[in-house]
């Protein structure tokens, strides 16, 4: 939370600052606005409205992100990434407020504070990219699940692996070395992972090989051509 | 020989479309992970295979086995029989996949014709309805994202090729119900692991002549596993099976009656970037009606080069059950080969040897068995079986190379050649005559090595 608090302070300064200046530039440089911003009321509306859409856009992505962090339980994720909510709720309460006073500067005829509201638009969309950017970086706890739902450790992935990932103990032993040619699969495969990563080393027997793409299955002997002998005598045709 | 010839034309069709389709997808561009995907987490793979295939001896006959006659003098031996045979798979795989837990199913279907190249009687006997077999798999996990993992098991599937080591050389059709429960607990860093896993099989012939080799078994094993270094872990596993023969007589069924248990402690992973080994030793007991104890063990160095080429050099020792000998002790020398080339051809060789040393004959414990005899209608007929030896040991060599090239990640043909062949000084010999009026009296020997060569070709489709 420490490193999280210092973000939020330093967005919150930030977008500050651009309100600040947003003001400060909307009064100050009417006139030379003026002589430079020649947007139409339609075009300046259709921005500001450009700009909400984009604001809405990533206060719904930050949202998703807040599900996924509730769904793992990851608290100092789930902290973090609210407070970014919250900022960009307030930017976008504010692009709200701007349009709706563009809408009354327009109609009063006031062209130059409309044009000022468009600038504090920009910067208000600008403020909600920077703090969903910074929402990237929220820390996360050690569990993380991606979008096939697999549960990782990060951490201590190099420590431990997971079969069949970079970093197994599965990988080491080239299980699963073909598992994505169409010709090796055995097609009753239903590819999950193995909890234990052993190798093939956890079945009931001996010691066995290491099942794969190469060489036999753990637990079958397949090898062995399914004979002893057993009189009396059959007939070796193939009659049944 | 027309079927045949359309799968050959179905083949190359296929075979067409299929580079026309690498070339337009063949950018660089990763493709996208087969399957339909129902829904963010439901997914459904389809998969089929036509694969024809020349066989040298289908049903591994040994040349040297022979019937004869012992009134008129007349030998009959026996033929190795060749066939041409279409193997069709049709496939579905079907999985709901989330962080907590994942509900899978599959089936396959496998239906095998044969062509009668040689004899027509393979067409007549093995191109039926009962040819057609399947392998079924249900698979629940949950909980997965805690340190107690469940996971249920099923696979029920009918074959003639038994995994299981079994009775006779040949096909026949048997039904395997495999059914496990394992608990998975881990800590936090999933770097201890414990897993306690039961289960139960149940092997049932078809042919009633096998039916005293009917089994089910119970399989039961503790597995306990440190990953102390990076890629590398020390485990332990307890095993213990009990398989019993329910439908062998009384003495038979309590003789040969099967305990192996096994202690195994070892360590695997890799020692550098490209060099991987997994040691492990043990020891076994089999807990049957001649006690025998033994030694396991297991070695196995690994070179993997990138992500391109693989190579495994290993050897086994185990013990298991079987029918009549109680169980077997196999010893197991390996290599196996693969390379990858651009993606997209594939080389693998496998090899292997394999001595299998059983236990005591239950069945038949001495060189020279007594005579048995059966009265049926007034007319007495005498079997007396007599072997080679007592003890017994088989010898198994296996070649297999093969080349496959995969035109996309879900498409690909392969074609694969094996050798496989057994040696074994070993046969047995039943000699069987009456006193009917019209006498029978006719010596059979039976020998168990053979060889066979094996061809197959598959367009393997798996989306």
């Amino acid at each position: 939370m420490g490193m999280g608090g210092a973000r939020m302070r330093k967005l919150g300064v930030l977008v500050t600052i651009l309100l600040f200046c947003s003001v400060v530039m909307a009064q100050a440089a009417p006139v030379q606005e003026s002589k430079k911003d020649t947007s139409t009321p339609d075009e300046m509306g259709d921005e500001i409205a450009a700009k909400a859409k984009r604001v809405v856009d990533i206060e719904q992505a930050t949202q998703r992100m807040i599900d996924e962090a509730t769904k793992e339980k990851d608290i100092t994720w789930k902290l973090c990434l609210g407070d970014v909510l919250a900022t960009i709720k307030g930017v976008l309460a504010s692009i709200d407020s701007a349009k709706s006073r563009l809408d009354d500067l327009v109609r009063a005829e006031k062209m130059d504070a409309a044009r000022t509201q468009v600038m504090l638009a920009r910067g208000l969309a600008d403020a909600a990219e920077k703090a969903f950017a910074g929402a990237q970086a929220c820390p996360r706890q050690l569990t993380r699940v991606d979008n096939r739902s697999t549960s990782e450790k990060e951490e201590d992935k190099d420590k431990t692996g997971t079969y069949g990932d970079k970093g197994g103990v599965g990988d080491a032993m080239g299980q699963d070395f073909t598992k994505d040619w169409a010709t090796e699969r055995d097609p009753n495969d239903l590819g999950t992972e193995d909890p234990i990563d052993g190798a093939g080393t956890d079945n009931p027997g001996g010691p066995t090989e290491t099942p794969g793409d190469t060489g036999g299955e753990s637990g079958v002997i397949a090898d062995n051509g399914g004979v002893i002998a057993e009189p009396p005598f059959l007939e070796p045709s193939p009659e049944k | 020989m027309r079927s045949f010839m359309c799968s050959v034309s179905l083949l190359l069709i296929l075979t067409v479309c299929g580079s026309l389709f690498a070339q337009e997808s063949g950018n660089g561009e990763k493709a996208p992970e087969p399957g339909f995907r129902l829904s963010e987490t439901a997914l459904l793979n389809v998969s089929f295979s036509l694969a024809p295939e020349f066989e040298s001896n289908i049903n591994n006959i040994s040349g040297r086995s022979y019937e004869r006659d012992l009134l008129t003098g007349a030998l009959q031996k026996s033929d190795e029989i060749m066939d041409l045979i279409i193997r069709m798979s049709p496939g579905l795989r079907a999985k709901i996949d989330d962080h907590s837990k994942t509900l899978g199913m599959a089936i396959r279907l496998d239906y095998s014709l044969y062509t009668g190249i040689e004899d027509p009687g393979t067409l007549k006997n093995f191109a039926n309805a009962s040819a057609l077999h399947f392998d079924t798999d249900i698979l629940g996990e949950f909980n997965k994202d805690g340190n107690v993992v469940v996971r249920i098991a099923n696979n029920l599937k009918r074959n003639s090729n038994p995994d299981q080591l079994t009775i006779e050389n040949g096909l026949h059709t048997n039904l395997l119900e495999d059914f496990s429960l394992a608990v998975f607990i881990k800590n936090s860093e999933d770097t201890l692991s414990l897993k306690i896993q039961s289960g139960i099989q149940l092997n049932y012939f078809e042919e009633s002549l096998f039916s005293p080799y009917n089994f089910w078994s119970s399989r039961s094993n503790v597995y306990g596993q440190w990953k102390f270094l990076p890629k590398t872990a020390a485990f332990f596993n307890v095993s213990y099976i009990y398989q019993d023969y329910f439908n062998a007589g009384s003495v038979l069924r309590h003789d040969q009656r099967a305990m192996p248990l096994s202690v195994v402690v070892g360590a695997l992973g890799q020692l550098t970037p490209k060099i991987s080994l997994k040691l492990s030793g043990g020891y076994a007991n089999s807990l049957a009606k001649d006690m025998h104890h033994d030694g396991t063990a297991g070695v196995e160095f690994i070179f993997k080069n990138s992500e391109n080429t693989l190579f495994k050099l290993g050897y086994v020792r185990t013990m298991f059950p079987v029918a009549i000998y109680q169980h077997y002790t196999q010893d197991k020398v390996y290599a196996n080969f693969t390379q990858k080339f651009f993606n997209r051809l594939l080389l693998k060789l496998d090899a292997s040897y394999s001595h299998l040393d059983y236990g005591k004959n239950v069945k038949y414990p001495a060189l020279i068995n007594a005579p048995t005899s059966e009265t049926v209608n007034g007319i007495t007929t005498t079997t007396t079986v007599t072997q080679k030896s007592i003890d017994r040991e088989d010898h198994l060599i296996r070649l297999e190379p093969m080349v496959s090239y995969n035109f996309l990640p879900w498409l690909g043909l392969a074609l694969k050649y094996t050798f496989e062949t057994k040696q074994t000084p070993y046969y047995a010999q039943v000699h069987i005559e009456n006193d009917a009026p019209a006498p029978f009296d006719k010596e059979y020997r039976t020998h168990y090595d053979y060889m066979d060569h094996r061809i197959l070709l598959t367009l393997a489709a798996d989306y």
